[in-house]
C-alpha cells in the first residue's frame, strides 16, 4: 500500500514569467521504503520536500499521506496533520538549546498531549547511538551526534512518514554515511517509511530506491 | 459522565490496549460499558489471530526441518551412484548424460542448502547473535573460504592494508557467509585474471567492508534488484548460480543490525560495503 502518493503535482511562480519549479510530478512511497530524492540545485527538489511535507501548498495537483488529501485541508487542520503523521530532519538539526538530549527527543510526543511509549524511545535511542548522551545539551555534541538526535525525534512519535531535508548537508561525508547508515539501519528495525532529498550521490545509493527530478520533472 | 471524563475513559482504555492490559471495567446499561465489552471482544479476537499466527509458523518450521531432511538421502544417492557410474567404461555419449546428471545432483544440493538457511533465517529458527568482535578474523575466514575459487579463475584476491582492531557487532558464522556470499559474487562476475579486493575502514556508529572488484559491473536499473530472492540478471543466464547469495548475505546483515550499499559501474567494476554497527 502506498503510504504517499503525489498526483500531477505543480508549483508554478510568476515571476515576471512563470517559472515552473514542479512541473507535474507523480509518485507513490510505499510502506517501509526508503527513498531518495535526487536533483541539482534548481531542480525543484526542496520545493517537492516542502509540498510532501505540508509546508507549502501546490498550484495544481495533490498529495495523498495514508489515504488522505492533504490540500483539502484548511491551514490549522494541516498543522495538526503534519505534527502527528511527519517526522522532519533538517540540514541544520533544529534542536532545542536549552533543552538536553532526551528532553529534544521527547518533545513533539508531549507538544501533543500524548505519554511518550518509553519501551520504544529507548530502543530509538539506543539504536542511534546516544544511550550515553541523554543528559547531554545539544551544545556538547558534534554535528552527526546532532543530527542523530534530530533523527530520533522524528522516529519518536511513529509518524506515517520521515521526511529528511539534505539531512548530511553539514556534515562531512564519513560523518555522513555514518549518520544516513543510522537513518537506514532504524528505518528498517521499526518499519519507518523514509523520504530523503540530497545532492550527494553516494548518500542517495544508501536508500532502497532513488527519484531523479530535473527542471521540475521526474526523470 | 461528563464529555471530558468520557473522553479520559477512552484515551485510558486505548492506552490499556496499547499495553495489552485492558479489561473491561464497568458493567451497566451504559454505551461506555457496551463499547468495553466490545473492545475487550476485539482485542481478544486479535490475540487469537496471533495464536494462530503462531501455530501456523511452527507448522512452518517443522516442514522446512522435514524437508531438508528427507531430500539429504537421495541427493546423496544420486550424487554418489552417478559417481560411480563415471568410473565405469562408458561412451562418450553415456559420460556426458552421467556429467549431466551429476550436475544437476550439485545444483540440486546447494540450492536445498540454501532455501533450507534462507527460510531458517527468515521463519526465526536460527537467530543470528551479534556480538562485538574484532571484524578480521571476519573476513580472514570468508577470504579463506574463497581462495580456492579465486585461484582457479586466476583471480587475485586480496585483503589490503586496513585499519587493524575495528571492532563491530556481527554474528560470526552467520556473517563469515554473508561476507562469502559477497566475495564469491565478485569471483563469478570477475572475468579471469582480474582483481577482487577485501578493505575495511572504521567509522564511528560502524565499521566498514568493501568487497571491490574489476568485473563486469551492475546496470543502474539492476541495482536494487540484486538483492531479491531468486533474481538473477538476463545477462548472467549463462553463469552458475541460483540467485540466493546476495539475498541471504542481505538478510545476515540486516538482522545483525547492519547494512549493504553497493557502487557499480558497468564494465569498470562494483564495489559491495557491508556496514556493521558498532553499538
Amino acid at each position: 500500500m502506498s503510504v504517499l502518493k503525489t498526483t500531477n503535482l505543480k508549483k508554478h511562480y510568476a515571476l515576471g514569467t512563470v517559472v515552473k519549479a514542479l512541473d507535474g510530478v507523480d509518485i507513490a512511497v510505499e510502506q517501509g521504503e526508503f527513498v531518495s530524492i535526487v536533483g541539482s540545485s534548481g531542480s525543484g527538489k526542496s520545493t517537492l520536500l516542502h509540498m510532501l511535507g505540508g509546508l507549502d501548498r501546490p498550484t495544481e495537483g495533490n498529495v495523498e499521506i495514508n489515504g488522505q488529501i492533504i490540500f483539502n485541508m484548511k491551514d490549522d487542520e494541516l498543522t495538526i496533520f503534519r505534527r502527528r503523521n511527519i517526522g522532519f530532519v533538517f540540514q541544520s538539526y533544529n534542536l532545542v538549546p536549552v533543552l538536553n538530549v532526551e528532553e529534544n527527543i521527547l518533545l513533539p510526543i508531549q507538544l501533543d498531549g500524548n505519554k511518550p511509549d518509553e519501551a520504544y524511545i529507548d530502543r530509538i535511542i539506543d539504536t542511534l547511538g546516544l544511550t550515553e548522551k541523554r543528559k547531554n545539551m545539544p551544545n556538547q555534541l558534534s554535528g552527526g551526534q546532532q543530527q542523530r538526535v534530530a533523527i530520533a525525534r522524528a522516529l519518536a512519535s511513529k509518524p506515517a512518514i520521515v521526511l529528511a531535508d539534505e539531512p548530511t548537508g553539514n556534515l562531512d561525508s564519513k560523518t555522513g554515511m555514518d549518520v544516513i547508515g543510522l537513518l537506514k539501519v532504524s528505518g528498517e528495525k521499526f518499519g519507518q517509511t523514509i523520504i530523503m532529498i540530497t545532492h550527494n550521490p553516494e548518500i542517495a545509493q544508501m536508500a532502497d530506491r532513488t527519484i531523479h527530478i530535473e527542471d521540475g520533472r521526474i526523470v | 459522565m461528563t464529555g471530558k471524563k468520557l473522553l479520559q475513559r477512552l484515551d485510558e482504555m486505548l492506552d490499556a490496549a496499547l499495553d495489552g492490559t485492558f479489561q473491561a471495567q464497568t458493567y451497566d446499561e451504559s454505551m461506555l460499558s457496551k463499547i468495553e465489552v466490545k473492545m475487550a471482544r476485539f482485542l481478544d479476537g486479535a490475540q487469537l489471530r496471533r495464536e494462530q499466527i503462531e501455530v501456523e509458523q511452527g507448522h512452518i518450521r517443522a516442514l522446512i526441518s522435514d524437508i531438508s531432511h528427507q531430500t539429504k538421502t537421495p541427493i546423496a544417492n544420486i550424487a554418489l551412484y552417478s559417481g560411480l557410474l563415471g568410473e565405469q567404461d562408458l561412451t562418450d555419449v553415456q559420460r556426458n548424460l552421467m556429467k549431466q546428471i551429476a550436475g544437476g545432483a550439485e545444483k540440486l544440493n546447494f540450492l536445498i542448502q540454501s532455501l533450507v538457511k534462507t527460510s531458517r533465517l527468515e521463519s526465526g529458527i536460527i537467530k543470528v547473535e551479534p556480538q562485538l568482535a574484532n571484524i578480521s578474523s571476519l573476513i580472514e575466514a570468508a577470504v579463506a573460504e574463497n581462495a580456492v575459487k579465486a585461484e582457479m579463475k586466476h583471480i587475485a584476491l586480496t585483503v589490503s592494508d586496513s585499519d587493524a582492531g575495528i571492532c563491530a557487532k556481527f554474528d560470526p558464522r552467520w556473517c563469515v557467509e554473508a561476507l562469502s556470499n559477497i566475495i564469491d559474487n565478485a569471483i563469478k562476475y570477475t572475468a579471469r585474471g582480474g582483481k577482487v579486493t577485501v578493505n575495511a575502514s572504521d567509522y564511528e556508529m560502524f565499521a566498514r567492508i568493501d568487497v571491490a572488484d574489476n568485473g563486469r559491473g551492475i546496470k543502474d536499473t539492476d541495482l536494487t534488484k540484486i538483492f531479491g530472492r531468486f533474481w538473477r540478471a538476463a545477462e548472467s543466464a549463462d553463469s552458475p548460480g541460483v540467485g540466493i547469495g546476495l539475498y541471504l548475505a542481505r538478510e545476515i546483515i540486516v538482522s545483525c543490525g547492519g547494512f549493504i550499499k553497493v557502487e557499480s559501474k558497468p564494465g569498470d567494476g562494483s564495489i559491495f560495503s557491508v556496514f556493521l554497527s558498532k553499538v
